[in-house]
């Protein structure tokens, strides 16, 4: 509990003073942090977050359900299937990052191989843009998504799928009418599971996202490092987690209990 | 009419169903009866379309059902666990079926087929909300608003308590008469099978052994197996005979055969005497009020040999 505590009261302590000359903060004790909060542009990044969370998890879910539903169903290999998606994992996901940027920079592999076959004529834009740091964030949390679906999915007894294709459910209809109103409580688990690292990444967005895409992750990183205005950072880092905590709490009480 | 032309079906590693030929008439109740793993469930399943035969083919009123999926059937399955959509209210769950053909207003079927079944009133419950037998007749009335040519069910009864089966077994069979629809209906319990059948099929290690009636299966069995299974049997010096026809006296009397008297049961109906016959136990059955035997005591077993069990080796 002070564990959590300690680094909390330090973080709201500092938002609340001046900031100091060359980092850390000093008396006095002002609002100016929280003033500058509702700056346009401030808010426009903040909107920016909060709409690549929003499509990063839509498309986690888009990808993660039918992998999920795969993976529940299939009748050999279901644990081999569930380890490789926990397997990137077992590296950092700075390195994975990298090897990512491996992959899609003009000189990387991707666009040397496409020149080289004559596919294209100068190196395809594949990095540092939004497209990017979408990509990254996806693949980033794309297991957090699977994990609590496949719970959900394998928990459904398979003869309720059949039940409904004896009654004469096509494939799509099963899938929307009788599976994913039950498999609901993982939906939404998976949902916050990758909506709510992805509100807050800096990693991806800083390095794939060249510093061109700035989401809140870095303008939090941004005032501790070069900007050096701590309250300012500390402000930002309380507003995203009031706002996260919101949004929890908006999810919860519509759903039910055994959501998580 | 459902036809099965010399079906099998392999799995890897066992053959569950072999060469199985069937032919189920119009408004029939037909049981598929054996012990678990006999490859009855596996029958039904290769009609509703959830399996498909490795060999031999099953046909609709003459059209070939092999290959085309279970929305492509008219037929409906009634399965163990029922398989009641949980998120859905009673009336919903036997409206799907409807939906899904496309009837727009599936109000007015709806009500009718929860009055067959007994559960107006009960619309708006959940599945959980109901007892097991109530979810039972959902189940039916699910499959029997779609009005299939023939209603698959698998062990329906299974899951009820012993008492509540005896009671819906008389309402199923009445509930068959009233549809004129054809019921393939699975169990490993032979007395449901016996009870409520038009035709009985017996099914021992993915073959079936014998097709008749009920009172042919049980006096006539084509087999040992199925002798065995349907009822109990006697071996008394070579003869296979059925307690209920094998009579117990105190006095030699004819061709009888000297027993000792192990222990008795009463049963209510009848009084069960277990008896050996030096070799082989065997049982008898006495009306109550006859006068009781004691353990230990020496008794004749007799029997018109015109109820000896003709079985082939």
């Amino acid at each position: 509990m002070l564990l959590f505590a300690l680094p909390l009261g330090i973080v709201i302590v500092l938002s609340l003073l001046t900031r100091g000359d060359y980092g850390g903060a000093e008396q006095p004790w002002t609002g100016e942090a929280y003033r500058r909060l509702f700056d346009p542009l401030y808010a426009l990044i903040l909107w920016r977050s909060l709409w690549m969370a929003a499509v990063a998890t839509a498309l986690c879910l888009l990808l993660g359900f039918p992998l999920a539903l795969y993976i529940s169903r299939a009748r050999k290999h279901r644990g081999l299937l569930l380890q490789l998606v926990i397997l990137p994992f077992w590296t950092s996901f700075l390195i994975r990052t990298y090897a990512w940027l491996f992959l899609l920079r003009d000189t990387g592999l991707i666009n040397t191989a496409l020149l080289k076959v004559g596919a294209i004529h100068q190196p395809l834009p594949l990095l540092y843009n939004d497209g990017a740091v979408l990509l990254g964030l996806v693949y980033g949390y794309l297991p957090f998504m699977v994990l609590p679906l496949y719970a959900a999915l394998e928990r459904i007894d398979p003869s309720l799928a059949e039940a409904a294709a004896d009654l004469g459910a096509k494939p799509l209809t099963i899938t929307l009418r009788v599976i994913a109103p039950l498999a609901g409580s993982g939906i939404l688990a998976g949902c916050l599971l990758v909506f709510i690292p992805s509100l807050g990444a800096y990693l991806t967005p800083d390095l794939m996202g060249g510093g061109r895409t700035v989401m809140v992750g870095n303008l939090v990183q941004n005032q501790f490092t070069t900007a050096r205005d701590w309250p300012f950072g500390s402000a930002v880092a309380l507003a995203l987690m009031c706002i996260t905590a919101l949004l929890l709490l908006l999810f919860l009480r519509r759903a039910p209990a055994d959501a998580l | 009419m459902l036809e099965l032309q010399d079906v099998s079906k392999a799995f890897p590693g066992h053959v569950a169903v072999q060469n199985v030929s069937l032919t189920l008439q119009q408004g029939e109740f037909f049981s598929l009866v054996g012990p678990s793993g006999c490859g009855k469930t596996t029958t039904l399943r290769m009609v509703a379309g959830f399996e498909h035969p490795t060999s031999g083919r099953i046909l609709l009123n003459g059209q070939l059902l092999n290959g085309r999926k279970p929305q492509e059937r008219n037929v409906s399955t009634v399965f163990q666990n029922y398989a009641l959509f949980p998120h859905l209210t009673v009336s919903e769950n036997v409206a799907f079926g409807l939906r899904r053909r496309g009837v727009r207003e599936p109000g007015p079927q709806v009500a009718e087929a929860l009055r067959a079944v007994r559960l107006t009133g009960k619309e708006q419950r959940m599945p959980a909300e109901l007892s097991g037998g109530e979810k039972q007749r959902v189940a039916l009335a699910r499959s029997l608003v779609l009005k299939p040519d023939v209603l698959l069910l698998d062990e329906p009864l299974a899951a009820l308590d012993p008492q509540l089966r005896r009671q819906v077994r008389a309402e199923l069979k009445l509930l068959q008469r009233e549809a004129g629809i054809t019921f393939l209906f699975v169990t490993h319990d032979q007395e449901e099978a016996l009870s409520l059948s038009d035709r009985i099929g017996v099914m021992n290690a993915g073959k079936l052994e014998q097709v008749a009636r009920p009172e042919e299966a049980y006096r006539h069995p084509a087999s040992r197996f199925v002798a065995g299974f349907l009822g109990e049997l006697n071996w008394i010096s070579g003869a296979a005979i059925r307690p209920e026809a094998t009579r117990i006296s105190p006095k030699e009397c004819g061709q009888s055969v000297p027993c000792r008297v192990v222990h008795t049961t009463f049963l209510g109906s009848a009084i069960r005497v277990e008896v050996d016959c030096g070799g082989g136990l065997a049982s008898a059955e006495l009306a109550p009020r006859q006068p009781a035997f004691a353990a230990g005591a020496t008794a004749y077993l007799y029997w018109d040999p015109a109820d000896e069990l003709c079985l082939p080796a």
